[in-house]
């Protein structure tokens, strides 16, 4: 048995992982009813271009891919410390989730970008 | 007079000193309405195999001492008739425990972590000799909660007690929110640290094998989940009621 001791950070990531969760469950049904049902086939640069020309939608949309990617990454590195590696394994998969999750949510962001400026780039 | 019915059991044999690993024995055993799986091992090792080994004590569901997987389900023997068991009735020991022998488990590790939660009262000011009151519903709350009889069948049922053995397990984290929830318990703050490094609540994946093994339904889950919320409250520096589980 190891010491015990509080742990602010796992409480902290623990609730975000549940709340990220609502998010994607509200987020991921507005996202496929707007998709598939609201916008004519076939689906073009400029109908996408439209809707997210509104703040409200490019909010909308980075919020969800914030979300996706941190529920994602968080989860799979709770996957890993399920199988009880080492505490420098679970240090290194920390470091490498976290430049990953950055990288993804800049490149995330970096492909909307298109979508916001009239005209296309 | 008319010949008893008689039942199957296929029962794990293992004995670590001499055996290189675990097989089944069976044995048809006669039975009756109201038979229990337990009167059903006392019999075969009284009349069939003398060298089975099985813990039992009370026959009453109240030691907790003769929990078993039955039949894919851990429960108590004592409690498990075995006119309801459909088929063969196939006996295991409990998992996540090292066999001594047969269906005898090392409890070791169970009651290490138990210990480790500290379960006892801890009413924080200096005893006066006086009695701690508590009122009938701060009493009433805590009926379920003080019901478990250590039989370990949650423990052997949740699957993170298999892969993470440091993790403390549903009975402990369970026996933690029966203390932090007495209104005479002044621990809060020690007992919330205790469970919530990453081999405490958060560990738990919520699978509810223990709320549905629980032969007393002390209902660990819904335990876990109050210290989570407890401790997440409090991280946030939001107060909730005790009661709010």
């Amino acid at each position: 048995m190891g010491n015990r001791g509080r742990n602010v950070g796992l409480a902290f990531h623990w609730y975000l992982q549940r709340i990220t969760a609502i998010i994607l469950m509200i987020g991921l049904f507005v996202h496929f009813y707007v998709i598939h049902f609201t916008i004519d086939r076939p689906i073009t640069f400029e109908k996408v271009q439209a809707r997210l020309l509104s703040p409200g939608w490019l909010i909308f949309d980075s919020i969800l891919l914030i979300a996706v990617i941190y529920h994602a990454l968080r989860g799979f590195y709770n996957v890993i410390c399920d199988y009880n590696p080492r505490e420098s394994v679970k240090k290194i998969v920390s470091w490498c989730l976290t430049v990953l999750g950055i990288f993804l949510i800049i490149y995330g962001i970096y492909i909307l970008i298109p979508f916001t400026q009239v005209g296309g780039v | 007079m008319e010949k008893k019915k008689t039942k199957q059991f296929k029962i794990f044999r293992f004995n670590p000193k001499t055996d290189k690993r675990h097989y089944f024995d069976t044995f048809d055993v006669p039975y009756e309405a109201g038979m229990t799986v337990l009167q059903a091992l006392n019999y075969i090792q009284r009349n069939l195999d003398g060298s089975l080994a099985y813990r039992s004590s009370c026959r009453e569901g109240i030691c907790g001492s003769c929990a078993m997987h039955i039949n894919g389900k851990y429960c108590l023997a004592c409690e498990t008739q075995v006119i309801h068991v459909k088929g063969t009735v196939t006996i295991r020991p409990m998992a996540h425990l090292d066999i001594i022998k047969d269906l005898v488990v090392d409890m070791n590790p169970f009651f290490e972590k138990l210990k480790a939660i500290k379960p006892y009262l801890i009413p924080g000011d200096p005893d006066e000799g006086a009695e701690r009151i508590q009122t009938q519903d701060e009493r009433a709350y805590l009926n379920t909660l003080v019901d478990c009889i250590l039989c370990g069948a949650c423990y052997a049922s949740c699957a993170v007690n298999g892969f993470d053995e440091d993790y403390l397990g549903p009975a402990a984290l369970a026996k933690v929110n029966r203390f932090f929830m007495d209104s005479r318990d002044k621990a809060d703050e020690q007992r919330l640290a205790l469970v919530s490094d990453e081999h405490g609540v958060f560990r738990c994946h919520t699978l509810f094998n223990c709320q549905v093994v629980c032969p007393k339904n002390v209902n660990p889950t819904a335990n876990i989940a109050n210290l989570k919320r407890q401790i997440i409250a409090r991280s946030l520096t939001v107060k909730f009621s005790k009661k709010g589980m």
